[in-house]
């Protein structure tokens, strides 16, 4: 079931936010033990507000779609009076005073908090395999990892524990998990939300944006989180639209850019084929292909993992002598962006402007661009490297290829469900558009989620 | 496609030659240097990394001109564009 046929539901009085919460809970309760998908889970607080959600609807206080509506957000975001860890150890006690601004609006629209999704810890790094909360599995094989940071978030969906998670993505944590766990992932433009209350990785990387069972719903939660927020201070002032696209929207119209170099190299075949065979699809709903060639991305990624390490070492550098604490995986990294040097770390900002700008040419031949997500689909829990075209690479580093660099830019991407491997695990389609230009992406992909393959998920 | 800056004044090169030299840094020097207690062990596995990305970044580097800011405080698109 979708949040908006929920919320169809909810208003038939045909069931009550306290049935679909009991249910999500229940389900919770079952899975939890095999997925690992929540460090925290609020039942009681979660049934109260249900409670509050069917009273103000029975009195005719309707908050929106989101009202009733069972939900969870990673725990990176600071929840008042919930404990909220970002996955590491450092922060196992704390328990913050305020509400993140996301968790602010998610309540103000009546949304009801589950609880608080596992992730990978700090969210640096792309498995979920967390070492003080347990590995998050994906629920399409609990062998494999969900993907990262917001494993956690994409399991619980994927799973329909609830209707909608938030994620957090800062070189595709948002993008790889729900590529990887088959369901929607929206990462808006750099200051379209606001990261306030958000435990940062990383200042100017940083993006918050939800995972969904559909299109539709990402755009009626961006619809509700979307806007200016004074208290972050890279929040932006522009108008918010209405994202929620028509049902059966067409592309006449839009030119859609298929990448000719880098997004089709070192990956596997059923991704390639399966965006290939979502931008068929696009044209016979009448959108224009348009094949387009893209900048150096290689050198785009590397910039941005230089920030990325020397931003995350700032963040992290008051809890340094608390390293043993770490996780093996995350230690080195903020190691690395320790030695960084001030120099190398003003270089890559600037190299990101003038990479802004080139690559900001691509709009005048494409209103969006199609790539895969992933060039893989989930690797096993343990594996440490791939191989794709006869060459080895870690996993990491794999995994984040295509979407890295579009935090750099800032620009908004989400990974739609377009197909499965070999083996049955889900593949994804991101999408890519210029700054602030969330409705058209939510556009093409409602459009083209209809015609994208869908299998049910395996008993749990 | 390459990166190149192609918005800034061209200053004239002080040398006429490359602006800049490669020297890779030593990484356990600059370590110990800030006093952080990592074991070799640590340095040797992340060593190659922060070569490979401190050599590609001053390769890149060498190409931007000089009034080119950094992008510390980030906006994604200028104010004035509405694209």
């Amino acid at each position: 079931m979708t949040i908006l046929e929920a919320a169809s539901a909810l208003r038939a009085r045909k069931i009550s936010s306290t049935e679909l919460t009991r249910e999500s809970l229940k389900r919770i309760a079952r899975l939890q033990p095999r997925l690992c998908a929540f460090i925290t889970v609020t039942a009681e607080g979660a049934l109260e507000a249900a409670r509050r959600a069917d009273q103000e609807l029975a009195h005719g206080l309707d908050r929106g779609p989101l009202h009733g509506i069972p939900a969870a957000v990673k725990d990176v975001y600071a929840t008042r009076g919930v404990r909220t860890t970002c996955g590491s150890k450092i922060f196992a006690d704390y328990i913050p005073d305020f509400d993140a601004a996301v968790v602010e609006r998610l309540a103000a629209a009546g949304a009801v908090l589950l609880g608080k999704t596992n992730m990978h810890e700090l969210a640096y790094g792309i498995t979920s395999t967390n070492p003080h909360y347990g590995a998050v599995r994906n629920p399409w094989n609990t062998e494999c990892v969900p993907g990262g940071s917001s494993g956690g978030s994409a399991a619980a969906v994927a799973a329909g524990m609830v209707f909608m998670a938030m994620g957090s993505d800062t070189g595709g944590s948002i993008r790889i998990p729900a590529a990887w766990c088959g369901t929607v992932g929206l990462k808006p433009t750099f200051g379209r939300v606001s990261r306030y209350g958000v435990l940062p990785l990383d200042f100017s990387l940083d993006h918050m944006g939800p995972l969904t069972g559909s299109v539709r719903d990402a755009a009626l939660v961006l619809n509700v989180l979307a806007g200016f927020d004074p208290r972050d201070e890279t929040s932006s002032r522009r108008e918010v639209e209405d994202y929620l696209p028509p049902e059966r929207p067409d592309l006449h119209g839009l030119r859609l850019g298929l990448p000719e170099n880098f997004y089709f190299e070192r990956l596997t075949k059923a991704a390639a084929e399966s965006v290939r065979r979502a931008a068929g699809e696009a044209e016979r709903l009448g959108a224009q292909i348009v094949p387009v060639r893209v900048p150096d991305i290689a050198a785009m990624n590397n910039v941005s993992r230089i920030i990325l390490l020397a931003e995350a070492a700032a963040v992290m550098e008051p809890y340094m002598h608390r390293h043993e604490d770490l996780g093996p995986d995350v230690r080195p990294l903020l190691n690395q962006g320790r030695l960084l040097s001030a120099t190398d770390y003003i270089q890559a900002q600037r190299l990101r402007r003038v990479m802004r700008d080139e690559f900001g040419a691509v709009w005048r031949q494409a209103d969006c661009l199609l790539t895969p997500t992933t060039p893989i689909a989930a690797p096993r829990i343990g594996q440490n490297s791939i191989q794709t075209d006869g060459v080895s690479e870690d996993v990491r580093l794999a995994a984040t290829r295509f979407v890295r660099a579009i935090n750099m830019l800032g620009w908004p991407a989400l990974s739609l469900p377009c197909g499965f491997d070999s083996e049955g695990l889900p593949l994804g389609l991101q999408i890519i558009g210029p700054p602030f230009k969330e409705a058209r992406i939510l556009r093409v992909a409602a459009a083209l989620e209809p015609a994208m393959p869908r299998r049910p998920l395996p008993d749990l | 496609m390459h990166f190149q800056d192609t918005r800034s004044p061209r200053l004239p090169d002080l040398a006429g030659g490359p602006r800049y030299t490669l020297v890779m840094s030593d990484w356990k020097l600059v370590a110990a240097g800030r006093g952080f207690n990592l074991t070799s062990e640590e340095l040797e596995r992340i060593s190659p990394v922060l070569d490979a990305l401190e050599s590609a970044l001053r390769s890149q580097a060498s190409a931007i001109g000089l009034m080119i800011e950094p992008a510390v405080t980030f906006q994604c698109a200028a104010e004035e564009q509405d694209s």
